[in-house]
């Protein structure tokens, strides 16, 4: 029998090295954006980039609307009135980093690389609970690469979505769902997609207590994330007088997005990437190839023995991300889906984990350089 | 080229939620054979590539003999026999002309209620739902044959259901497919002895289509004593290997005869 002295000795350690490696884990993630920031940077400069780097990170993409939302608010009526269609946590950290930083995108960048390295920590401590040393790095390396990562260094809720889900799913693994609850309630405050944290989490749920035969009251806690899609509606009353006002916005311009089929919205990526080749190259033909890409992971996962909980997230978000008719940004969506990457970790073919790397770290290069000279990368 | 794409990423995801749910059985421990559950899982995914499959040969039939269309546009399979008048059926729920009277109007409502649900995607919902009636029963068919027969000649039988002319109808959005795989669903709850299910499942067949009269076959060969017959099988002439490929190669060739008549007009 062991001793009891020797294990308690051994305890504080581990707690230690523990710490260690997840303060490591930490700088290299901010490291490595820093490291593709610059590469990214240097490469459009060379090529005769026009902006200046932080007129270019103001004006990119989403970033004028966060920080219109994080400086006036969302409103009611006016030019800016259809704002309510981003979800609130980011502009809310920008607004609160604003103190610090005294610049709505400075903050908003600062918010996107802590959240980048504290979503790296958080996923890394998820794939040590299945895998072993070599694994770990190989999905953590796939997950630095992700072919739209450059939004991660922009004031973009890429980070912050991907730091919510990783610690919600570890959390959950972890079974202490007041944690995962909390989790998935800023999640559902950062992204559409966020809510479908609810899916692992009840399966995980239902499976201990089918095992157990006893139901958990502190899973009640799972309900805390559709409450943060129900913030968000409650936020478009208080805002617009209607709870669905957003989504009256998406369908109009200039987004033209509505529910729609799976079906119908790659149909219609590639009837329009059809008559606009360059745009087909940047945005259709990713999009459709990230779809496909990730329902093959779902297969390869349960090939490979993955987490059914895990899937179940990959599956759903897949499948929500794809139901809109006038999709730009699916490549970035399906980038920001952990699971990918533990599924790619979870793989034993080292060649073929070798030639996704490759592919996905030249087609991140090339994203990143075409972001920064203005292509519409989205 | 653009809605065949579509179409395909809208089957795949439906294709990878059954697979998740089948292992949510697994985990849960609801089914706890896994290797005849992934047995069967290969059977239906044999089953939905004929069916696939089907789709390209007859897109390539229409685009040879029609020459109307390109091979990946499906659409030219839903033209056939009754298909169009049972696509509005789906949509507004009228009779339908050439239907088969009171036997469509279940499988319409059905396919129209799921429609509401999942955008209105009426075609497509008709096609699933006959891929997977047909999927459960080739996974029950192929089940009773290893039970008859030798284990190794179940496959080579579902390759001649299959073979058989008209076999491909039992994969488009008419509701043939739907009827006969429920019949032969049903035929295994009755072989089974789940006679209560066996008699749900036999009515929903009957009410979707006339061809769900093939669920009488199961009960007719137990009471009029044929069973024994049947399992003496391998002895007859079926389990000479050149005779069983010699018609199974006669009715491939007989199927891609009446196939070509059909589709050249």
């Amino acid at each position: 029998m062991a001793n009891k002295k020797n294990l308690t000795a051994l305890m504080p350690r581990n707690k230690r090295k523990e710490t260690i490696v997840t303060a490591i884990v930490f700088a290299v993630a901010v490291a490595s954006r820093l490291l593709m920031f610059w590469a990214a940077y240097m490469t459009a400069k060379h090529a005769g980039m026009g902006k200046g780097l932080y007129e270019y990170l103001s004006g990119a993409g989403d970033v004028p609307h966060y920080v219109e939302i994080a400086s006036g608010g969302y409103q009611s009526s006016g030019a800016t009135a259809n704002n309510i269609v981003f979800f609130p946590l980011m502009p809310m950290l920008m607004k609160l980093f604003h103190v610090i930083f005294r610049d709505y995108v400075i903050a908003g960048i600062f918010v996107s690389y802590v959240s980048f390295g504290v979503a790296s920590c958080y996923f890394y401590k998820l794939l040590k609970l299945d895998y072993d040393d070599e694994k770990t790095a190989g999905g953590m390396l796939a997950m630095f690469m992700g072919v739209f990562g450059i939004f991660y260094i922009s004031a973009h809720t890429e980070s912050l979505f991907i730091m919510l889900i990783a610690m919600g799913l570890y959390y959950m693994r972890k079974n202490n769902l007041p944690a995962a609850g909390a989790a998935g309630f800023f999640a559902a405050l950062s992204r559409t997609q966020g809510v479908l944290l609810f899916v692992p989490v009840v399966y995980e749920i239902v499976i201990r207590a089918v095992k157990e035969k006893r139901f958990d009251i502190k899973s009640l806690f799972a309900m805390l994330i559709p409450m943060g899609y129900l913030a968000y509606l409650v936020l478009n009353k208080a805002v617009t007088g209607e709870y669905f006002k957003f989504i009256e916005y998406q369908a109009a311009a200039p987004w033209y997005n509505e529910a729609t089929w799976i079906s119908n919205s790659i149909a219609t990526s590639y009837d329009v990437g059809k008559n606009n080749f360059a745009l087909s190259l940047i945005i259709y033909w990713p999009q459709i190839i990230a779809f496909f890409i990730a329902v093959a992971a779902i297969f390869a996962g349960l090939k490979n023995r993955v987490r059914i909980s895990y899937l179940l997230f990959l599956g759903a978000y897949a499948g929500v991300t794809y139901f809109q008719s006038w999709m730009l940004s699916g490549g970035r969506y399906i980038t920001a889906c952990l699971p990918l990457y533990i599924v790619f970790a979870a793989l034993d073919n080292k060649y073929i984990k070798n030639i996704i790397l490759l592919t996905e770290g030249l087609t991140f290069m090339v994203i990143a350089v075409l972001w920064f000279r203005g292509y519409a990368i989205m | 080229m653009g809605n065949f794409i579509g179409h395909a990423g809208g089957f795949i995801i439906l294709a990878a939620v059954i697979a998740l749910f089948c292992a949510f059985l697994l985990e849960s421990g609801v089914v706890k054979d896994r290797q005849r559950l992934i047995f069967n899982g290969k059977i239906a995914a044999m089953t939905a590539i004929i069916g696939i499959v089907y789709y390209f040969i007859i897109g390539y039939m229409v685009n040879i003999l029609r020459g109307q269309t390109n091979i990946f546009d499906f659409n030219s399979i839903f033209s056939f026999k009754e298909i169009p008048s049972m696509l509005s059926a789906y949509e507004d729920m009228s009779a339908g002309g050439g239907t088969k009277g009171v036997f469509l109007p279940v499988f319409a409502g059905i396919v129209h209620g799921l429609g509401g649900l999942i955008f209105k995607q009426y075609g497509a919902i008709a096609v699933w739902l006959n891929f997977a009636a047909v999927c459960g029963g080739a996974c029950c068919l192929h089940t009773m044959a290893c039970d008859f027969f030798k284990k190794e000649l179940s496959p080579v039988m579902l390759l001649y259901i299959f073979a058989l002319p008209y076999a491909f109808l039992l994969f488009t959005p008419g509701c043939w497919g739907a009827a006969i795989g429920l019949a032969a669903i049903a035929s295994y709850a009755f072989y089974k002895r789940k006679y209560i299910l066996y008699g749900i499942l036999a009515v929903l067949a009957v009410c979707i289509n006339i061809y769900g009269m093939f669920v009488l076959i199961a009960p007719a060969v137990k009471f009029s004593g044929c069973s024994v017959y049947i399992k003496d099988f391998p002895k007859s002439a079926i389990a000479n290997p050149y005779i069983r490929n010699g018609l199974l190669y006669a009715v491939f060739i007989l199927s891609s005869v009446i196939m070509l008549r059909v589709i050249g007009g």
